[in-house]
């Protein structure tokens, strides 16, 4: 595996302005991004991941700014970047994504050759269309799509949805990118199809040296691809770990409740695990431990006062008071105490 | 694909059998004043005579299929007041020509003018550009044409100094007419330009071509704009055909020896074939612009020849 | 990986120390007690999540933020009024009445606007005021009038359609060869047949109108039934009716709303089109087509122009009104805009 850090993320806040309000969507947050690795960021919907990923490619909407912070990429500071010619040299060239409806990211009225062909030409050297057109087909070839050399010259609505993920793949390709930021890639598809795109994803991973950063809300995909996970509630990361330390040994009661509802781990007979409650409003100043009004089992110190990150391990960090030596032993739930055979739950 | 255009056109002269039908036996409704040249004149025996000779004594179904026949031979019948006896495809022929021009430079002023407003306005949404254009298009939409179409005709003779009557030969006399003809459609094309760009903007393949790093004005020309044309591509048709029709008021109020003026004087005589014939002229140009609109549109978007649209629009 | 792990073990020592060196702000408990478990409480989960929203309120709120249509409906409430209560003001003159020198019993043709005349007299010596008013008055009733036929005929057929899912193909052809005809032409066609009065008007401008609406209503009506979560809810047992009251009529309620206000523009324009090719309403009872068309008449001689300004102004105000009003509420009322 590769060694240096490739994307570092210094005490983001990102904002946004909505009904004469300001939404705090990302606090403070800080994230290094290792070269070569599969990152996972994992949480509920509305969490802020997609705010996240996209500052690092200049496409929050046009309501939302980032208020301080730093995004630092191959000695350049993203966060200060405002010429839209800037975010062009890192957009697909440096940093690709992959959008979570494949049904609607395909321009209708183009052939996907075109479409593929355009990320090509605004990215590599490939300029002549014969060179450029090979290129196509051995994209369309990499991610699985048989005929190549007929399908490209077809529309985005003659394909199935798992073909068009598949399309959007070789487009993000095409650009040659360093990171590869995967926006729930699969949520849009059928599970069997959902399978095929990971494993398309891990295969490519390899053979063109990305280095991946995954958002998504299911853990299965998680268990299935990624090095390293980082769970986001409320804006925040609470905990950050190598994947078998978050699945094993997790430390944020939010962790636990993620795991604890993966119907896997129900038994029969019993009722599936749920997190009460819904996630604080954003809109409101967040005091203490952002989870705290949702834990059955949380401290008074988490109403008061944010907690800081501890260190479980030099990979592992957790943002909970339960880590605190003054803390009162609180065991994870049981459901979750044994994942260990969480690898043939998922493979 | 091709099941969907027999569908389409036989559809389209269905519509137009029933609209000939329905106004022939409307304009059967009509005083029978207006068959006669000098009715106030005539005797109740040689009106009779007159009717029996036009075959309007026939029973109505009789009359729609002598109608049709003489349809075929394309013989509308003749003109009564207007200019006696002179057949009406006659009078047509010598009218349309000056029509279709005036419509054809007009169609091209609105678009030449027209769709850089709407690209501009989407371009710039919301900032000064946005709202002048924006300000423009409320007062056209808003001010009934058949008023703003005096002013100009009123302050552009006044104060350009240009003829207030239309001739062929000075070009200085087309200025008018063309610029009144065409206000609407600018307003038009740029109003639906830019609702139909912004639309597209908002959707997630551009927010795709924006990740891959496309430049603004690539995203705008290569996709947004080729997008947005397509919806709008299937009512040029219908707004070049409904220009030459528009004209109806512009060419009367200059004096432009084309249809549009021909309609207004013939109502003002009670000339009931000419009515007729140029109602049924308009109609028909009516349907056959939906059509080819609808033609247009199979051809430019892909995903259309399926046949899967129902319902014309 | 041993590089890696150096480096993150790194940050977090960084993050950790930058974290607790914060001053703790609740000094006064004791580390037991803040350690201590709190009360749970169910509820305050769920509190946290909602943010007060209610549609009326929130389009209400929109509109009064467009200043301009705020002034608009300020003047066109005022131009409305000033309508329906003009013939009971002291000093207001008949409309068709040729006022005369009272010497030498000449009309008074032509007068300039000024203290007798506020707004002149035209060709036959008829007071401009006067008849400004009643042609406003007339034109708004035609304008109301068909704006009213069309949305209840629209309403009606649109939802019958939309519901009897049988008569759908019948009334979609019956609607592509109704569309089909430019509807100047059946405006100038049934105009031609009828003798001219108001009411043969707004049978004429109702006649084409209507068929828009009810295309629309069914459309919506379609989108109704069908959607997923009206679905969902039609599956619970929800009658739907109870859909369309919940769903659909809020909605309409603003659609109408545009519909009625751009119709209203469109009939006055017609009339004042009608009335130039000679097929308008008799000199008696003046529209602002007739007033505007009596001003066209001499609009090229520039000491009478004041005889196509002043209807013209009155008929412009009216009908931008309407415009801005109409879109201004349609934006209001669109949720995606409550923000």
């Amino acid at each position: 595996m590769a060694q240096e850090i490739i994307l570092s993320v210094k005490d983001l806040n990102v904002k946004f302005r909505l009904r004469d309000q300001e939404l705090h969507a990302i606090r403070n947050v800080s994230l290094d991004v290792c070269k070569g690795e599969s990152l996972a960021i994992v949480g509920e919907s509305g969490s802020g991941k997609s705010v996240f990923t996209k500052t690092f490619m200049g496409l929050l909407d046009a309501n939302g700014f980032i208020s301080s912070g730093r995004i630092l990429y191959n000695g350049q500071d993203l966060a200060q970047l405002k010429k839209e010619k800037d975010w062009q040299k890192i957009r697909g060239g440096e940093i690709a994504m992959i959008m979570q409806d494949p049904m609607t990211s395909l321009n209708p009225l183009k052939s996907i050759g075109a479409q593929i062909a355009e990320a090509i030409r605004l990215h590599q050297e490939i300029q002549g269309a014969k060179e450029v057109q090979a290129r196509v087909i051995e994209y369309l070839k990499d991610v699985g799509i048989p005929e190549p050399e007929r399908r490209c010259r077809q529309f985005a609505h003659e394909f199935s949805g798992g073909m068009r993920q598949r399309v959007v793949i070789a487009i993000a390709l095409a650009c040659n990118p360093k990171i590869l930021i995967c926006d729930e890639p699969t949520t849009a598809l059928d599970v069997t199809i959902q399978a095929q795109i990971i494993d398309l994803l891990k295969e490519l991973k390899e053979k063109y040296h990305l280095t991946i950063v995954f958002i998504t809300h299911d853990l299965g995909v998680v268990a299935n691809i990624a090095d390293r996970v980082a769970v986001m509630y409320a804006g925040d990361f609470v905990e950050i770990g190598m994947a078998e330390e978050i699945f094993y040994d997790p430390k944020h009661p939010y962790t636990w409740a993620l795991l604890s509802s993966l119907p896997q781990l129900g038994q029969r007979g019993e009722e599936l695990f749920t997190i009460k409650g819904t996630p604080p409003s954003l809109f409101k100043k967040i005091t203490g431990d952002a989870f705290a009004p949702r834990n059955p089992r949380a401290l008074r110190i988490d109403y008061l006062q944010e907690p800081p990150y501890f260190e479980v391990s030099p990979t592992h960090k957790a943002k909970t008071w339960l880590l605190d030596p003054r803390a009162p032993k609180v065991d994870p739930p049981e459901a979750i105490r044994n994942l260990k055979n969480l690898e043939e739950v998922y493979r | 694909m091709v099941k969907y255009l027999a569908k389409r056109i036989s559809r389209s002269l269905i519509t137009l059998f029933i609209i000939i039908c329905v106004v022939f036996v409307l304009m059967r409704l009509m005083p029978i004043e207006g068959y006669f040249k000098n009715f106030d004149k005539m005797t109740d025996s040689q009106i009779q005579a007159g009717l029996k000779e036009q075959g309007l004594l026939d029973p109505m179904p009789v009359q729609l299929v002598h109608f049709f026949q003489g349809l075929f031979r394309g013989d509308l019948g003749v003109s009564h007041s207007y200019r006696e006896n002179v057949p009406v495809t006659q009078v047509l022929r010598d009218k349309l020509p000056i029509s279709i021009k005036l419509g054809s430079f007009s169609i091209l002023v609105s678009l030449l003018l027209g769709i850089p407003l709407g690209t501009m306005m989407a371009r710039f949404k919301g900032r000064f550009f946005d709202k002048a254009g924006t300000l423009f298009i409320v007062f056209i939409q808003a001010v009934p044409a058949a008023v703003y179409y005096l002013f100009i005709q009123m302050y552009g003779t006044t104060i350009l100094g240009i003829p207030l009557l239309f001739e062929a030969g000075n070009a200085k006399s087309w200025i008018l007419p063309i610029l009144s003809m065409s206000l609407g459609n600018i307003a038009y094309y740029g109003m639906w330009l830019r609702r139909y760009m912004v639309d597209e903007l908002n959707k997630d393949y551009v927010r795709l071509a924006r990740a891959k790093g496309a430049s603004g004005n690539t995203i705008m020309f290569r996709h947004v704009f080729r997008n947005a044309f397509v919806p709008l591509v299937q009512y040029l048709p219908s707004s070049f055909l409904n220009t030459v029709i528009g004209s109806i008021y512009v060419e009367s109020l200059y004096s432009i020896p084309g249809m549009g003026g021909l309609l207004v004087t013939v109502i003002k005589n009670s000339d009931n074939n000419m009515v007729q014939a140029i109602v049924l002229l308009y109609a028909t140009v009516g349907v056959i612009g939906l059509l080819l609109g609808d033609i247009m549109m199979t051809v430019l978007d892909p995903r259309i020849s399926l046949g899967a649209k129902e319902g014309g629009r | 990986m041993a590089s890696i792990k150096d480096k993150l073990s790194r940050n977090l020592e960084e993050s950790i120390t930058a974290q607790t060196e914060k001053e703790v702000r609740s000094r006064e408990l004791s580390d037991e007690e803040l350690f201590s478990f709190a009360e749970y409480d169910e509820k305050e989960g769920e509190k946290t999540g909602y943010s007060n929203y209610s549609y009326w309120g929130s389009t209400f709120r929109m509109f009064l933020k467009n200043k301009g249509a705020v002034l608009m409906l300020i003047i066109m409430l005022a131009i409305l009024i000033f309508t329906v209560i003009q013939p009971y003001l002291p000093g207001q003159m008949d409309p068709n009445l040729v006022n005369t020198d009272a010497e030498r019993f000449i009309p008074l043709r032509n007068v300039p606007p000024g203290a007798d005349f506020w707004f002149g007299t035209n060709s036959i010596g008829q007071d401009l005021w006067a008849r400004i008013w009643t042609g406003t008055r007339t034109s708004l009733f035609i304008g109301f009038s068909v704006a009213l036929v069309e949305a209840v005929i629209g309403i009606t057929v649109g939802v019958l359609w939309g519901y009897l899912r049988r008569l759908d193909f019948l009334f979609t052809e019956i609607y592509n060869v109704l569309d089909n005809i430019p509807h100047t032409i059946i405006l100038i066609l049934i105009a031609y047949i009828m003798t001219p009065s108001v009411k043969t008007l707004i049978f004429a401008m109702s006649l084409t109108g209507w068929i828009g609406m009810a295309r629309f209503i069914r459309n919506q009506i379609l989108i109704i039934r069908d959607r997923d979560y009206n679905l969902a809810s039609r599956c619970l047992g929800t009658p739907t009716y109870r859909l369309v009251m919940k769903n659909l009529l809020p909605y309409l309620v603003s659609v109408i709303m545009l519909r009625m206000a751009l119709s209203i523009p469109a009939a006055i324009g017609s009339e004042v089109f009608i009335t130039y090719i000679g097929l308008g309403l008799p000199a008696t009872t003046p529209g602002l087509g007739r007033l505007i068309e009596e001003g066209r008449v001499v609009m090229m001689n520039a000491s009478q122009r004041y005889q196509l300004i002043y209807p013209t102004l009155i008929l412009s105000i009216v009908t931008i009104s309407f415009y801005i009003i109409g879109n201004a509420f349609s934006d209001a009322a669109d949720p995606k805009n409550h923000r």
